[in-house]
């Protein structure tokens, strides 16, 4: 208080100077402004999209538009251009590795399919050309088919039409025996199973195959010999005994064979059923084996009652 | 408006404060006269004066949801004041000013041109003795005008003086007596002849 009683006058002085008011338009000026800093703030996101308008709005840069679309089109051009060239270069990359060598070719081959199929997705109107390309790939699958050399031919070599031809043409050039005809029926069962069960692996199966066949007429080609003399001999022993002998020594000669033929004749019947069953249950390795074992023993017994039916024939022409 | 008459300013900052527009046209119709005055006391332009109290209300327009209800709302109104009159200030000193004697070196009579926005109503209004005492708190310096203006001219508390500026009570005190102290020499210098 000491203060403002020591400076008294000048606070008086400054307490007494007028109050200067605001204006008139003092309120109207202030919502004016307050209006424009509204509209700016509203006008602000909308001056970002003007670009467009600032590029070909003014009647000055008009010539902007045609020159815009001419470098817009002309990048689209050189664009799809080069990504054609590049497609081509690939094409032609991939046909001349595939000519010198045939290395080169499996390389390519293994490539292509990627190539061509990536080339396809990123070339569009090229679809019906890499089509028919990815058609000619896959074709080529097995390494051992292309290391021998067999590319051009995989297409002709189709295991099925084969199989039945050369057993069809073993069943015509043989006379087919009971024995026979089974192991055809088995055999054909297994060609027709490796078929279906191994697919792209026919012709090794096919190979074995027209092997075992060789090799069972082969065996079987003795047993001919053997066996139509042993069947036919009775006929002819009878007419040898009608000739020589009595008709007592014919009569009895006549029953043993036929008692032969028809025991015989029983076992086979109860062998070939025995092989079908077992052909149809056992691996086809393992049928083969058994196979040829029952062939032996058939063989054996067949041998065998040769031998008894000569030695009793014998016996009772001596006895004669 | 006249529902708005009988809310205090606090109030009327809280309605304002939930969009409510009329609420701010009072707090412009209750608090113009005092800003104009104090702008203009402390610029000297009438004009300037008008523009930086404008410029305050835009501020309060725009950061009315700063405002909380620690304070009075004449406080925080003046604290906007003071502190747009201080950028305007720095923005002006930032200006080059040229002194029209330098280019009159025969002539060392240094004179000051009459402020051209000073019209002659002002003038008439004030009245010459008024007009020397503006001058003389214009001649002030920053720190001391602000505060002799809102003690000795808006007749507001030492307290809410010390809210407006955020000096200690202390510093306030002295530098209302400085400044008083140099306002009298002031005007001793320009006004001579009253003394005499």
């Amino acid at each position: 208080m000491k203060t403002e009683e020591e400076h008294i006058e000048v606070r008086e002085k400054l307490l007494k100077l007028p109050r200067v008011n605001a204006r008139e338009g003092f309120e109207n000026n202030l919502l004016r402004r307050i209006n424009l800093l509204d509209t700016d703030t509203v006008k602000s996101p909308a001056t970002k999209s003007s670009f467009w308008l600032s590029l070909f709005g003014k009647k000055s840069l008009a010539w902007t538009i045609p020159a815009t679309s001419l470098a817009i089109i002309a990048i689209v051009f050189v664009g799809v251009y080069f990504a054609f060239y590049n497609s081509k270069d690939l094409q032609k990359t991939s046909t001349d590795k595939s000519s010198p060598n045939q290395q080169s070719s499996v390389e390519s081959l293994k490539i292509n399919p990627l190539t061509s199929e990536s080339v396809k997705n990123e070339i569009p109107g090229k679809d019906i050309a890499n089509d028919l390309e990815i058609n000619n790939a896959p074709k080529v699958e097995r390494k051992s088919d292309i290391d021998k050399g067999l590319n051009e031919m995989l297409i002709e070599q189709t295991p099925k039409p084969i199989v039945p031809s050369k057993i069809n043409v073993i069943d015509s050039k043989k006379e087919s025996t009971i024995y026979e005809k089974a192991d055809d029926v088995g055999k054909t069962d297994k060609s027709i199973k490796q078929s279906d069960e191994k697919g792209n692996g026919i012709n090794k199966g096919v190979l074995k195959e027209e092997k075992k066949t060789e090799e069972s007429v082969r065996s079987k080609e003795p047993e001919k010999k053997i066996s139509s003399p042993l069947l036919k001999e009775p006929d002819k022993n009878n007419v040898k005994t009608e000739k020589s002998d009595g008709k007592t020594n014919d009569k009895q000669v006549e029953k043993t064979n036929e008692k032969i033929f028809d025991k015989s004749q029983e076992k086979k019947k109860v062998v070939v059923k025995d092989k079908q069953k077992d052909t149809l249950k056992e691996k086809p390795k393992e049928k083969e084996k058994a196979k040829g074992v029952e062939e032996q023993q058939k063989k054996k017994e067949v041998k065998d009652l040769n031998k008894e039916s000569l030695e009793k024939l014998k016996e009772k022409i001596k006895e004669n | 408006m006249a529902e708005y008459r009988k809310y205090t300013d606090e109030e009327l900052i809280l309605k304002f404060q939930s969009e409510d527009v009329e609420a701010f046209n009072e707090i412009v119709f209750r608090y113009k006269n005092k800003v104009v005055n104090f702008l203009y006391r402390y610029t000297g332009n009438r004009d300037e004066a008008e523009d930086l109290a404008q410029d305050t209300f835009i501020k309060v327009f725009r950061s009315k949801h700063l405002y909380k209800e620690i304070a009075k709302f004449s406080t925080w109104f003046y604290t906007i004041a003071v502190n747009t009159a201080k950028t305007n200030a720095k923005k002006k000193s930032r200006m080059s000013t040229i002194s029209i004697s330098d280019f009159d070196p025969d002539n060392e009579k240094d004179f000051d041109l009459k402020d051209p926005n000073q019209s002659p109503e002002d003038n008439a209004n004030s009245g010459i003795e008024n007009y020397y005492i503006q001058q003389a708190i214009n001649s002030l310096d920053e720190d001391f005008r602000n505060i002799i203006i809102l003690r000795d001219i808006q007749n507001l508390d030492y307290e809410e003086i010390v809210k407006i500026t955020g000096l200690p009570m202390g510093t306030v005190k002295s530098r209302i007596n400085r400044g008083r102290e140099k306002l009298k020499k002031l005007l001793i210098d320009i006004y001579p002849y009253k003394e005499s």
